[in-house]
Formats: C-alpha cells, sequence, structure tokens
C-alpha cells in the first residue's frame, strides 16, 4: 500500500486511455470508410494519407484498426464485467457460508481451472452455434473460475473480522453483511483482478479471432488482422505491424493499470 | 439491591454448548463440551456479571444467547428465553428482528468491531435503518441522541469520521452508542473494557453504569477482572470449567466467597498490602475441552478436594436466597451470618 500513484499506473493509464480514445472516435470518424476495399491502393507501405498502410485488399490499416478495437474492447469489456459479477456472487456466497457447497463449487472452479484456458474456449466455440455471441459466453466462462476463486478467498479473510459480528448484533441480515458491509472491502482486490482480467480477454479475443473463432468478417479484428497478415509477411509486414503494436500496446496498458491500483490500494 | 421477584428479562436454562460433531457415529460416544448446565436469570434493570478464567465458557454463553456460536460449536441443550421468546428456536429473520433492537451485544475489541470503510455516521445509523426507522431526519435524531448519552463530543465531525480516526476509548462509546442508539433492553457486554487502558476503562464503567440506571437498561456483563464485576454488577456468577460453580449477589459473592475457586480469585487479586509478598495463584491449570472430567472440574485444583469430589458432580447448594454454590465444601450454616450483614 503506497499513499501516490506510480508511474506503472500512469503510464498504463495513458496507454489505455489512448486506445479507447482511437476506439471511441471511430465511432464517429475514420480516416478512410472501413469496409471500402480500393484495388488500386493493394498492399501500400504506410504514408501520410494511409498511416500504417493499407491491406491486400486496399482497405486502410488505421480505420480497420480503430474500428477492430471498438470490438476488441467491447468484448473483452462485456465478458470480464460479465465475469466479474457472477463469479463475484458465486464466490462470495460460497465464501461466506462454506460448508460443504462451498467444497462442491471449488472442485468444479479446479476443474474448470485445469483446462488450459485457450483449449477451453475452443470446446466452447466449437459446442456453441456459431455466432458473435459464442465468443462471449465462451470467454465469460473461461474467466468465471478466476473471480470465484479471488472473491472466495477475500471473503474467507474478512468474514471472520469481529466487525461482522457486530453487523449480526445489529441485526443485520446475511445478504445485507455481505453486499454492504464486507464486498466494499474487497473492491480494490476486485478492481485491480478486473482491469489485469481485461487484458487477458484482449489476449484471448484476439487469440482467438487469429484462429478463426472469434469476431467473425467482415467485421475487423485485430486477431484477426493478424492472421491475414501472415500470408505476405514478408510482402506486407506493416500490415502485421499495426494490430500486432496495438494488441502489445493495450494488454500492455491495462496490465500496468492493474498493477498500480494493486500496488496503490492491496 | 434489587428484588429477585421483579420480572425476567432473559432466561437461561441448562444451556449446553458443544464441540460440533463430524461424523454421527461420534454422537454416540461422549460429546466434548465447552459450556454444560448453565442457567441465569438477567431480571429489568440489573447488571449481572459472568467472572472466569479464559477458556472457562463466558464468551460461549454469550455468543449462544446471541445465536453467535462459532461455527465449530453447536447448542447441546437447554433454554435461552429473552422477553418470552425462545431464542434458540427462533429462526434467522425472527432472531434479526431481536438482534440489535431490543437484545444487543458489545464486544472486546473496539478497534476491529466497525467496519475499517464506513463512516461512524453510517455506522450509528445501520441498526435504525435495520429497524425500521427511515426517514433521514428521524434517524439523524436518534443516533446524535445516542452519541450525547455516551459523551461523545462534536457529533458533527464524528459523523464523518473514519473508524481509524478515532481512539480506542472514542470507538468503544462509539460501539456502546450503536449498541444503544435502538434502546434495547438488554446489552451483552463481552469484557468491553479489556482492551482499553485503565483510566478509558474506569469512563467506559461509568457510562454503562449510568446508562444502565437512566434507560433502566439490563446489562450481562462478561469480565475476568472481579474489581471491575466488583464496581458494575449486581449479581455475579463465577464460572469454572464451563459451569457455573458460585452465584449470588456481589456482597455475597465477592466479600463471603464459599466455593474455593472464588476464593482463589480474589486470593490472587493484589493488594497494597501484599507488596513485597508472592502473589497466591491457584496451583495447576483450567482442564482441556476435550479432558475427561469426572467429579467437580476444580477437583483436581482445589486445596480441600476429598475423594466424593473427584467422583460427583456437586449439585447447587441455596445458601440463602441471595447466594448459591456449587461445592461438596460448603456448610448452610456457615453461610446463615453473612446474609444478614
Amino acid at each position: 500500500m503506497s499513499r501516490r500513484w506510480g508511474l506503472e499506473a500512469k503510464i498504463g493509464a495513458v496507454l489505455v486511455a489512448a486506445v479507447m480514445a482511437l476506439s471511441v472516435l471511430s465511432l464517429v470518424y475514420t480516416p478512410h470508410p472501413v469496409y471500402e476495399m480500393v484495388s488500386g491502393a493493394r498492399d501500400l507501405a504506410p504514408s501520410l494519407t494511409h498511416p500504417f498502410g493499407t491491406d491486400s485488399f486496399g482497405r486502410d490499416q488505421l480505420s480497420r484498426i480503430m474500428v477492430g478495437g471498438r470490438y476488441t474492447i467491447l468484448v473483452a469489456l462485456v465478458t470480464v464485467f460479465g465475469s466479474a459479477l457472477i463469479g463475484s456472487a458465486i464466490g462470495l456466497t460460497i465464501g461466506y457460508f462454506s460448508g460443504a457447497l462451498d467444497t462442491a463449487v471449488m472442485r468444479l472452479v479446479d476443474a474448470l481451472s485445469a483446462f488450459p484456458g485457450i483449449l477451453l474456449a475452443l470446446i466452447f466455440v466449437a459446442v456453441l452455434p456459431a455466432s458473435s455471441l459464442t465468443i462471449v459466453i465462451a470467454l465469460l466462462i473461461l474467466f468465471i473460475p478466476g473471480f470465484t476463486r479471488i472473491m472466495r478467498s477475500s471473503m474467507l479473510t474478512w468474514r471472520n473480522l469481529d466487525f461482522v459480528n457486530t453487523a449480526l448484533v445489529m441485526g443485520a441480515g446475511h445478504f445485507r453483511i455481505i453486499t454492504r458491509h464486507i464486498f466494499p472491502n474487497l473492491l480494490p482486490v476486485l478492481l485491480s483482478a478486473l482491469i489485469i482480467g481485461l487484458s487477458n480477454a484482449i489476449l484471448a479475443e484476439a487469440t482467438l479471432s487469429f484462429l478463426g473463432l472469434g469476431i467473425q468478417p467482415p467485421t475487423p479484428s485485430w486477431g484477426r488482422m493478424l492472421a491475414e497478415a501472415q500470408s505476405h509477411l514478408f510482402s506486407a509486414p506493416w500490415c502485421a505491424v499495426a494490430p500486432g503494436l496495438m494488441i502489445i500496446l493495450t494488454v500492455l496498458g491495462f496490465h500496468f493499470l492493474g498493477e498500480g491500483i494493486r500496488k496503490r490500494y492491496c | 439491591m434489587r428484588a429477585p421477584a421483579s420480572q425476567s428479562l432473559l432466561r437461561v436454562e441448562h444451556l449446553g454448548v458443544g464441540l460440533r460433531q463430524r461424523q454421527r457415529r461420534q454422537k454416540r460416544q461422549h460429546t466434548i463440551r465447552a459450556v454444560e448446565d448453565v442457567s441465569l436469570t438477567v431480571n429489568a434493570g440489573e447488571i449481572v456479571g459472568i467472572v472466569g478464567e479464559s477458556g472457562c465458557g463466558k464468551s460461549l454463553t454469550a455468543l449462544s444467547v446471541m445465536g453467535l456460536l462459532p461455527a465449530a460449536m453447536e447448542l447441546v441443550g437447554g433454554s435461552i428465553v429473552f422477553e418470552n421468546e425462545r431464542l434458540d428456536q427462533l429462526r434467522e429473520r425472527n432472531l434479526n428482528a431481536i438482534r440489535g433492537n431490543r437484545l444487543t451485544m458489545i464486544f472486546q475489541e473496539p478497534m476491529s468491531s466497525l467496519n475499517p470503510l464506513m463512516r461512524i455516521g453510517r455506522q450509528l445509523a445501520e441498526p435504525l435503518v435495520l429497524h425500521g426507522v427511515s426517514t433521514a431526519g428521524a434517524i439523524r435524531e436518534r443516533v446524535l441522541e445516542a452519541m450525547g448519552k455516551v459523551g461523545l463530543r462534536d457529533p458533527e465531525t464524528l459523523l464523518r469520521a473514519y473508524p481509524h480516526q478515532l481512539s480506542g476509548g472514542m470507538l468503544q462509546r462509539v460501539m456502546i452508542a450503536a449498541a444503544i442508539v435502538c434502546r434495547p433492553r438488554l446489552i451483552i457486554a463481552d469484557e468491553p473494557t479489556t482492551a482499553l487502558d485503565v483510566t478509558t476503562q474506569a469512563q467506559i464503567l461509568r457510562l454503562l453504569r449510568q446508562i444502565n440506571q437512566t434507560d433502566q437498561t439490563s446489562i450481562l456483563f462478561i469480565s475476568h477482572d472481579l474489581g471491575v464485576i466488583n464496581q458494575i454488577c449486581d449479581q455475579v456468577l463465577v464460572m469454572y470449567a464451563g459451569r457455573i460453580v458460585e452465584r449470588g449477589t456481589v456482597g455475597n459473592v465477592l466479600w463471603h466467597p464459599v466455593h474455593e475457586y472464588t476464593k482463589g480469585l480474589i486470593k490472587s487479586i493484589p493488594t497494597r498490602r501484599s507488596k513485597g509478598a508472592p502473589l497466591p495463584s491457584i496451583r495447576g491449570r483450567v482442564p482441556a475441552l476435550a479432558e475427561e472430567k469426572a467429579g467437580c472440574a476444580f477437583a483436581p485444583r482445589c486445596p480441600a478436594a476429598h475423594s466424593q469430589c473427584f467422583l460427583e458432580v456437586p449439585d447447587e447448594l441455596a445458601l440463602s436466597d441471595f447466594h448459591q454454590v456449587n461445592c461438596f465444601l460448603a456448610d448452610v450454616e456457615s453461610e446463615m451470618e453473612y446474609v444478614r450483614i
């Protein structure tokens, strides 16, 4: 616990803000229309009109990155907040009441975490009908165990503190004690887990899209752009650099921010 | 001394608290009891003390009244009646309607007993919110009234403060304010002064006494400090190894103890007169929970124990209406002279 925001948090905040700003900007403005394919402008190297060059269909890379960021971040936000909500609810409940239910749920969580994450997501993507929602659901299930575990262990350390007894003595019910008395104390832990979760979700989404299982074309996504750039990596390397750079900067940004928050509060 | 005929507020009868058994099979064998056959009555407006060494079951007795036994413990018998309601049979929801409202508790550690993230104002308002006072104005009025009663000055600043900004003595006042804000009939105080320094301790005791006198609030006061019990209580119960060994009015029990354990406790209080001399102590130690106890639990440490003490558990012997003792060595005749004092 330190009193000031560290350099880490500041760099993270700037990076995240920049990526977010680019994505939000794409709602109202992109340098070129995103889906427009210009046959005369294929595989152009970066220039002033196309800062990140164009791809093999003649689409402007910067515009595609901006719009792609929108989808990537949206998917990341929805999955992480969704899984945080569900994971927290489960984790807080089993941590507070413990007992047989706790053991049962934790073994299930262990089983889920035993699979490599990406394999698990692949299973869900394969089993569920193909739609844009599929990736959200797959990532949601992928991230629930982590939040469940974090919130349960924090609950275990907090629920035996004296002030919980004070609340009981005042006549507060269990639901109120969990949500009003204990949960606010766990917010710093949840917040840093959320932010680091965001960077993981962006990576996972990029991976799935790279494998062709994520966001479907023509909607641009960073992972997919990387996959498409792979085939002409030597003729048009800028096609891989642009989305790769975006992924790195975003993940790094969220990671720094999460670490910074953790150091500040936990 | 108040007449024992006054209406009883809390009546605990033959209370037993035991270690929760993991397996059914073990239940047939002996259950490990931490509290056994404890009966006590708290009348309206009375302060009743429970005194004993660490681990003798004082706190467990109090916690079972509040329905707050730790997960490893369970009630294994007896009844707890508060204002004509069987607390031990109430459902959680109905118990919550009583807790914090008519029955409340103060803990030992004021520092950790308040939520670090809640402002004092909200923590004081919590019991009111939970028990149906809903308008902000009414809540504020009651909170300020309670703060005034416990002598917290500058309430406006305090309401916005967080617990870490206050001293231990102030926090204990806040705890007491939170306890009395709903005007309870009974406060259970579990060593409320143990964590405080001596001067603050005296102030808190005076405050509790004052609340008892002005509002006729009964207090069940738990302490290991005989001096504190002597200052504040009307009645006192002495517990040893989960059982009550001696009970009665403070004057009878503390000034004319009959049970060897009570005598030992009183002898081991350091006094000015005993300066320089080695402090008397009770030899031996409190038996562990799991130890097989035959006969009087105190017999192995008792200087006057005879063969019967190791074989049978003594029944309660009424030396007078105001003094009962569980000891084979007690003699009814010896007591008679004290009662009239």
